[in-house]
């Protein structure tokens, strides 16, 4: 079960990261960026790139949060503004059409086999039965660090209250005289810098492949949606409880119910965010803390 | 106020390209030419028109080492032919497609072979699940097909066109079973891509290693492409066998060897069926003491190839498989030369008296009734320091 | 060089009865199925999967039509409380399933290897005629699509289409049943594109889980925003220009100098190009719907 515990704290940690920013985005425009995802392969490529130049692994981490910060707020200046003035549903085209172009660059520039950070190779430690490395812990605590001072700056600090306001009502915001293209750039930075963030500690967990990103994008969605639009709380119990429900699943041996033997296919692992987000879309869309969902 | 808001858009569309070629500028240290260290031999120059076969192979994807690996034996064996007479005092010259590692891909770059480039023989591909519908589809075509990297057991029935320059799995799967019950291992864990090949070696190493008196505590198939394997791992540790039999593509096989040494797998003996496909791309630390089984490359001609390989590549054989490309193209060649014509039903016709007597880099290729190489050469190795050292 | 151009036409049509069921549900009603493959697959399967236990294609056909058409009208229906963009989500997550499926369930599916010897088409001809049969069998399926595709677009029920996707309130406030309509424009382009996966099955000969990625639903997005979101010509347009365009970039080679993994960057690259450039510069593609233009007229 230890083994299970841990599969939930890596696995849920970096989903976490990611969808926290994707509800925000959500929250603020009130559109599902596909391409956030590819915020990720991103940082972990710019890492792989950097660390490449002969930069240490530390510098070339917060190096590459801060670029994909800033290219998100490129992007969104000189692509997404354009393409929401069209529509919503141009605007989560256009994601897409980003998210593709962004991965042909990478592939481009990197060649389709995967990459590494230069992280020395560690044998996991015994903990209660299972093995967890020095990074996975590492993947853990930043990753909790930086969830728990989201928390704190959104419920605590003046911009924090004025991101949740945009959040919570944009027409409202934009009445209240609350300066709406500054609080929309903070929150391209910060939850790009999240997704990056997430990306890069996932590469020196494993490694950065072209496909980084776009794997996680259904789980993303699944914990974003089911914790409830634009609730940041709501996408990190989510992201946790879908790590477990994941990992649950998998270890849970299904034939003990008929008498045999069977454990589901390794295999079979995605489909339980993808089943859990058709469920929940189903049933209960405005997710476990979030409000109705708009109709369109 | 119009043209300035399309100008603007436009602005923003030129932005990832323009990301993109500076990017290009600092990080292309991808593949190319620049490994190569000297030049293949020019053509004989007495050599007049042209024979054209085609070649379908993984240039991208997950196993673009092994498709430049082939590509590299095509290299050195169109070399060598058009060094010395040709093939029917022509120039032999071989037209690679990508494959992309994909099916479809597969059959749409044979189909461009076929229709625009009239080759009547195509070589390729390396994964079963791709060669098998090609195979099939030159089949139907009337077009000669050597597989130089695929070992499924289902090639066997692709068609009398059809031909392998690669031992099948039933070879493999008896020598690997052998091979484990030899070394004392009274229970397997195994673990395999979940793809034809894959699903192929599973079932002929169970069956053979079953049959030797010993048990398969588990088999896994992992899914290709995933940035975590875990779950897969620590099921075959859950299982408690002697030994780990895994077998991997080498973009996969990075991350899972990883992990393979994480989770402490390595504590006990971990056997690696084809090891060439993943060592090299492995963190060295984490492969170092493996032991495994791999085609056996070093026959007579086989020496003269490594060095010529050494000194055109400026490294060693980065895959097993270059040597079955090499071997492909110089059957065929012979095939054609024997047949006086390059007609596919004349090749194909030609091919099994060929192989009787070819001597190839890889060893003896004797065509069997179903046009597969009967015999096959495997070696036991183990990793010393980082390099594959045949035990 | 014929068969190749062949080879390109069929492609481009079986890639145009694809791109006019997804412009029903994307141009025309503004439903962003993100897992159009799905039927695509669904087709293909029932065909390649009946062909292997012997039966006759065309009750592959007409079996993969029943269950892309119940899937498609449920995949409808569960948009009933959803917001557009959470409802594509949910098709993406759908088709993925279907994919895992595809891939896991070796004994049904032929698991990662996929199916292979389908029987084609016109199997007593060989060579340039048979290629010239099946483009024209294809050719002729094309032109019914597009006729049904069109009736629909420009009938009653088509109006009620383009309402909902511009004004669902205003539309159920006309006592419009909108879930039943959404439910039945899924369900029909849900069988068209299982028919033109069946073809391209038969076509190819294989069918595998490594052609039900996400990437062939977007290549369908290209073609539909290219051609014009809502108008039935603009998807065929669309759908030949991509086919060129993508199939062309497999010559990219040819004729610059760049590895081979640099040449499939490419070929994305210029895909999704295209698509964000549309979406920039001409929004309403190169053949516009009427109601689109008036709307921006105004």
């Amino acid at each position: 079960m230890t083994e299970v515990l841990i599969d939930t704290a890596v696995r849920g940690s970096i989903i976490a990261l990611l969808a926290v920013g994707l509800t925000l985005v959500q929250g603020t425009l009130q559109f599902a960026n596909i391409a956030h995802m590819e915020f990720a392969t991103l940082g972990g490529y710019i890492a792989v790139a950097l660390t490449g130049a002969g930069l240490g692994l530390l510098l070339s981490s917060v190096l590459g949060v801060v670029i994909v910060a800033v290219l998100a707020v490129v992007f969104y200046r000189l692509l997404f503004r354009r393409l929401l003035g069209s529509g919503t549903m141009i605007a989560l085209i256009g994601s897409l059409a980003l998210a593709i172009i962004i991965r042909a660059v990478l592939q481009l520039v990197f060649g389709s086999r995967p990459r590494y950070l230069p992280t020395p190779l560690e044998r996991g430690m015994d903990f209660h039965g299972a093995l967890i490395t020095p990074s996975q812990i590492r993947l853990i605590c930043i990753a909790l660090a930086l969830l728990a001072t989201l928390a704190v700056v959104l419920k605590f600090t003046s911009l924090g209250r004025a991101i949740r306001a945009v959040a919570a009502n944009p027409d409202l915001a934009d009445v209240s005289g609350l300066n709406r293209k500054r609080v929309v750039d903070v929150v391209w930075m910060v939850s790009a810098g999240l997704a990056a963030t997430s990306g890069i500690l996932l590469s020196i967990d494993s490694a950065v492949g072209i496909e980084l990103g776009f794997n996680l994008l259904l789980p993303v969605f699944a914990a974003a949606i089911v914790g409830g639009l634009g609730s940041t709380l709501g996408a990190t119990i989510a992201a946790y409880a879908l790590a477990f429900a994941e990992s649950f699943v998998l270890q849970v041996d299904w034939g003990a119910l008929a008498g045999g033997a069977y454990h589901l296919e390794v295999g079979y692992r995605p489909a339980v965010g993808f089943v859990l987000l058709v469920v929940m879309l189903a049933f209960r869309p405005q997710g476990l803390m979030g409000r109705t969902v708009r109709r369109g | 106020m119009h043209l300035r808001r399309n100008r603007t858009r436009a602005l923003g569309l030129a932005i990832p390209l323009v990301l993109a070629l500076s990017m290009s500028a600092c990080g292309s240290d991808s593949d190319g030419a620049s490994t190569k260290k000297s030049a293949l031999p020019a053509a004989n120059s007495s050599l007049k028109g042209e024979i054209k076969i085609g070649a379908v192979l993984p240039l991208t994807g997950t196993n673009a080492t092994i498709g430049k690996d082939q590509q590299r034996g095509i290299e050195l064996a169109v070399a060598k032919i058009n060094e010395g007479d040709g093939v029917l005092g022509k120039k032999l010259v071989v037209d690679i497609e990508d494959s992309q590692g994909t099916a479809d891909a597969a059959i749409q770059a044979a189909k461009k072979l076929v229709s625009v480039g009239k080759v009547s023989a195509v070589i390729g591909e390396y994964s079963s699940g791709n060669s098998i519908p090609m195979q099939q589809y030159l089949q139907g075509q009337g077009v000669v097909g050597v597989n130089p990297g695929s070992s499924s057991i289902d090639l066997r029935s692709t068609g009398e066109l059809q031909f392998s320059t690669i031992g099948l799995d039933d070879v493999a799967g008896k020598f690997t079973a052998d091979a484990l019950t030899e070394k004392g291992y009274k229970s397997i864990a195994i673990l395999a891509p979940n793809n034809s090949y894959g699903t192929g070696i599973v079932d002929s190493v169970s069956a053979a290693f079953e049959a030797n008196g010993g048990k398969v505590t588990t088999s896994g198939l992992y899914t290709e492409g995933q940035s975590d394997y875990r779950q897969e791992l620590n099921r075959l540790k859950d299982s408690e066998p002697d030994a780990y039999v895994v077998t991997t593509y080498g973009k996969d096989g990075t991350v899972i060897n990883k992990e393979i040494f994480e989770l402490g797998l390595t504590d006990k003996p971990v056997f690696d069926i084809y090891m060439s496909q993943d060592v090299p791309d492995a963190d060295p630390k984490s492969v170092e003491g493996r032991i495994g089984m791999d085609v056996n490359s070093t026959s007579a001609d086989g020496q003269a190839y490594a060095d010529l390989y050494e000194q055109t590549y400026g490294e060693n054989f980065i895959s097993s498989f270059n040597g079955y490309a090499y071997d492909a193209v110089t059957l065929l060649a012979e095939g054609i030369e024997s047949a006086g014509s390059a007609d596919s039903a004349a090749i194909a016709a030609a091919l099994p008296e060929v192989s009787k007597t070819y001597a190839g880099v890889t060893g003896p290729v004797v065509l069997d009734a179903d046009g597969q190489r009967s015999e096959q050469p495997y070696v036991i190795a183990e990793v010393k320091n980082g390099e594959i050292v045949p035990q | 060089m014929v068969d190749y151009l062949l080879g390109v036409g069929i492609l481009a049509a079986v890639y145009a009865i694809n791109a006019l069921s997804l412009n029903l549900q994307v141009g025309v009603t503004g439903l962003l199925n993100f897992g159009q493959v799905a039927f695509v697959g669904i087709g293909a399967y029932s065909v390649a999967i009946l062909d292997s236990h012997g039966v006759h294609w065309a009750v592959g056909f007409a079996v993969g039509g029943i269950i892309a058409g119940v899937a498609g009208a449920l995949v409808g229906r569960l948009g009933r409380t959803l917001s557009s963009d959470y409802w594509a989500i949910a098709t993406l997550a759908l088709a993925e399933l279907v994919r895992l499926v595809a891939l896991n369930q070796d004994g049904f599916t032929g698991g990662a290897q996929g199916l292979s010897a389908v029987a084609g088409l016109w199997t007593n001809l060989s060579g340039t005629a048979r290629d010239t049969a099946t483009f024209a069998t294809i050719a002729a399926l094309l032109v019914v699509t597009y006729v049904v595709a069109r009736r629909v677009r420009n009938g009653q029920y088509g109006r009620v289409l383009v309402l909902i996707r511009e004004n669902p309130d205003l539309a159920a406030s006309l006592r419009h049943d909108v879930v039943s309509a959404k439910a039945r424009v899924m369900a029909l382009s849900a069988v068209m594109a299982s028919v033109c996966g069946g073809f391209y099955a038969m076509y190819i000969s294989f069918i595998g889980p490594s052609q039900l990625l996400p990437f062939a639903t977007f290549l369908v997005f290209t073609m539909v925003v290219v051609g014009g979101l809502g108008n039935t010509t603009g998807a065929v347009v669309g759908a030949l220009l991509i086919t060129v365009l993508y199939d062309g970039t497999r010559f990219v080679r040819d004729w610059i100098d760049i590895s081979a993994d640099q040449a499939a960057g490419i070929r994305i690259l210029v895909i999704g190009v295209v698509l964000l450039g549309f979406l920039l510069v001409r929004t309403q593609g190169l053949v516009p719907e009427k109601v689109r233009t008036a709307h921006a007229r105004r």
